[in-house]
């Protein structure tokens, strides 16, 4: 594989360096007059220059961290008003075309781009949204420092800061060579439908290998993203705000991360609002509450915690020391035992299907490959919406839509997911997606909304089930006064029928949506089957939803428990469009390895 | 997301893209620099102009185009290197290289951890804000040419891993 003509190389790297003669500036123009390749080269030499250029160079004068909107405004307005004053002095100096040249720039385009800015009085409204839009664009261009190819130091215990910065746009003056560019600790090592903020909610765009700004608070408003500071590990679950300090502490103010340490030599600390936890060679998470309460699970080795501490330094002793498989809840009250199964953490980036999955942004997902001793976890939800197997259920992983699945062995088979408080008021539309594989098609619950201490038979409930005529079904039952009554006039129900029988033994994707005053659909590959009008509200007094589990009513008759499999349960609060229900078949391998569902949706 | 958001992360996510077009016709950094903030203002100005669907890179890349030849026009402080005709033609192939810019820089990324830590450093030292042969030069005290020839056979290097890992990802034109 060759980069091209040595020649030209050698003639780029001299141009680039201020090093060329003024006979060979001229050999390159000849060359790129003549020579097709020799400009292709060209640019990608410039490419290397230019990223390599961007990398490096000091920050643009941007601060962000505690300027106002409007001071930026204000900062910006400032900026502009020098730009404009600069080129008034330019315009004065070449006043004499300037009509002429920019008349015939103007007619190069398709769309007139008309004078150039100097002519333009920003109003100050514009200029607000201009502000956000250039520390944003700015903030982009912080990013070029120096890669952490070669690791910066930094005072040993103390926090790195950087020099203080004007509070404006402008193009940086060159530092004089003795000033050191900033340090970078930390690269974004990879991110799975992460969405960026500064701390003051201007959006940022990070990429793959992009440094983080040392001494910059970061919001990660969804998704999840893995930092690697230095040989350490970091994967960040939003919804959370941090800031790196160094390469061996990062400030959690809210989120949950998960640590792996690698470097034993040098102890890294993780800051919370009520505590220094302090990593002693090891794996471990520590989850930070809106509330500021920090949670920490220790997967290996050890973790001293400091509660209510900001600094500490190797002569203070801890309060407390963690071993493996043990965790702790530090509040500003002191230090409180807890579960290590209490919390759940991403231990590493989605793959590409889980990915897309999440791209569509659920409210709950649980996939069943995270799962552990009796535990279904949620992925990334802001919920907990933990699962807890009840019965003869079993994670099963060789057969399985993705990773793993859930197995429904018997009639004592359940896994039941409490709501966190408000989600059924949060509930006035839902869409509900999931893979099954029954072994028969006699009457089952498959899946269920209910409420706690009723079971499945309930004055509300929604279901998705194979009923009597052994159809898949989204079925919705409500009490009208609430009371349980076999009064004919006291309930009413809606049922929406598949219109073919599912295949035992085969993996379907069934999806149900509903919404007050809506409609109740259902959908069974990606093909919309029936639906239904909704007369009111649909979600009263539940609290919880149940993947299979002990028998109830279908069509007054006593069902059977559900057993065969489920994979890929997904909650939206929201009602999926027919598109995104096909997109969600399409996604995953096993709507990858089926046909591709089409045809006209049944239905209004 | 509404309009204004799209366009703030469309033009954001344009920086480095913009910014190696600009220095690919400018060749100052400094130039290239002060461009890129003039770009951005008249993008944000004429951003009413740009239709949701179409390409904004393309868009960005004709109105960075002028700005450097408008640039060029006001700011005479120095030689201009390459003719209005030879900028254009730069500019054609600037443009369709460009949408490799982000896996050229992660290659690049790569590229730079497999180097000799004495060849990195010397990256670093050019690189770093106020860099110079002359500056990396004195600081190792070696001649201003073994530092240029030192340069070139790492960018060389770089250029080879860069050329290979597109190569092997299936992405090389």
């Amino acid at each position: 594989m060759s980069s091209g003509s040595p020649q030209v190389m050698q003639l780029l790297s001299l141009l680039l360096d201020g090093q060329a003669t003024p006979e060979q500036e001229q050999q390159i123009v000849e060359l790129l007059k003549t020579d097709d390749a020799a400009v292709r080269q060209y640019v990608r030499v410039m490419m290397l220059h230019a990223t390599l250029q961007w990398e490096h160079s000091a920050p643009l004068a941007v601060h962000v961290e505690e300027a106002s909107p409007l001071e930026e405004a204000l900062a910006l307005e400032a900026h502009a008003a020098e730009l404009r004053a600069r080129r008034e002095r330019e315009e004065t100096e070449h006043r004499r075309d300037d009509a002429d040249f920019w008349l015939k720039l103007t007619q190069q385009m398709d769309e007139p781009i008309g004078p150039p800015v100097r002519h333009i009085v920003i109003p100050r409204t514009t200029l607000y949204i201009a502000a956000m839009l250039l520390v944003a664009v700015g903030l982009g261009i912080i990013y070029r420092y120096w890669p952490a190819a070669t690791p910066a130091t930094e005072p040993p215990g103390a926090i790195a800061h950087q020099p203080s910065v004007e509070p404006h746009v402008t193009p940086q003056p060159k530092p004089e060579p003795s000033v050191p560019p900033a340090p970078i600790y930390a690269r974004l090592a990879g991110a799975c439908a992460a969405a960026w903020t500064t701390d003051t909610g201007l959006p940022l765009t990070l990429a793959q290998g992009d440094p983080l700004p040392s001494d910059q608070t970061l919001v990660l408003r969804q998704g999840v993203a893995q930092l690697a500071i230095e040989n350490n590990i970091a994967v960040i679950e939003a919804p959370a705000r941090f800031t790196v300090r160094s390469s061996q502490r990062l400030d959690l103010a809210q989120g949950k991360v998960y640590g792996i340490v690698n470097d034993t030599a040098r102890n890294v600390t993780i800051h919370t609002p009520t505590a220094v936890i302090v990593d002693l060679g090891t794996e471990f998470g520590v989850r930070v509450q809106p509330t500021g309460e920090s949670d920490v699970v220790v997967y290996s080795g050890r973790v001293a915690i400091y509660p209510g501490a900001t600094e500490v330094d190797e002569k203070t002793p801890p309060a407390q020391v963690l071993e493996k498989a043990t965790a702790a809840q530090i509040t500003h009250t002191g230090i409180h035992p807890l579960e290590p199964a209490a919390v759940d953490f991403l231990r590493d980036l989605p793959d590409s299907y889980t990915w897309e999955l999440l791209a569509t942004r659920p409210l709950a997902y649980w996939n069943f490959a995270d799962s552990q001793e009796g535990r279904i976890a949620n992925l990334l939800s802001p919920y907990r919406m933990t699962g807890r197997i009840e019965g003869a259920a079993l994670i099963d992983r060789d057969d399985a839509v993705a990773g793993a699945s859930l197995r429904l062995v018997d009639d004592t088979a359940c896994v039941v997911i409490d709501d966190e408080p408000g989600m059924d008021d949060r509930l006035t539309a839902y869409t509900v997606a999931m893979w099954v594989k029954p072994l028969s098609t006699t009457p089952q619950n498959i899946f269920l909304r209910t409420h706690s201490e009723l079971g499945p038979i309930v004055r509300f409930s929604h279901q998705v089930r194979i009923d009597e005529q052994g159809r898949f079904a989204h079925y919705v039952f409500s009490s009208v006064d609430g009371s349980i009554s076999a009064r004919a006039d006291n309930y009413w129900y809606l049922d929406a029928p598949a219109t073919d029988s599912p295949k035992p033994g085969e993996w379907q994707h069934v999806v149900i949506s509903a919404q007050d005053h809506g409609w109740i659909r259902l959908y069974i590959n990606g093909r919309e089957q029936k639906a239904v009008a909704v007369p009111g509200r649909l979600q009263r007094e539940m609290n919880q939803w149940r993947i299979g589990g002990p028998s109830g009513l279908v069509s007054g008759e006593q069902s059977q428990p559900f057993t065969g499999w489920v994979d890929e349960i997904v909650l939206y609060d929201r009602v999926l469009t027919p598109a995104e229900i096909t997109h969600l078949f399409n996604i995953s391998p096993a709507g990858a390895r089926g046909s591709n569902p089409h045809g006209n949706p049944i239905g209004p | 997301m509404d309009r204004t958001t799209e366009f703030v992360q469309q033009l954001t996510d344009a920086q480095r893209r913009l910014y190696a077009f600009i220095l690919s016709l400018m060749v100052h950094p400094d130039d290239a620099e002060d461009v890129l903030q003039e770009v951005n203002l008249v993008l944000w100005q004429k951003s009413g102009e740009f239709q949701p669907g179409t390409s904004f890179d393309a868009w960005a890349y004709k109105v960075a185009h002028l700005q450097v030849l408008a640039y060029r026009k006001r700011v005479q402080r120095q030689r201009v290197l390459l003719d209005d005709a030879l900028l254009a033609r730069i500019a054609d192939v600037a443009r369709d290289e460009m949408a490799s810019v982000e896996d050229r820089r992660r290659a690049l990324w790569q590229c730079l951890q497999k180097l000799p830590s004495q060849q990195r450093e010397m990256i670093r030292l050019r690189y770093s804000p106020g860099g110079s042969v002359q500056a990396i030069a004195d600081a190792l005290k070696r001649s201003v040419g073994a530092i240029s020839q030192a340069l070139y056979r790492i960018r060389g290097q770089l250029l080879e891993c860069i050329e290979r890992q597109q190569a092997s990802e299936g992405k090389l034109s």
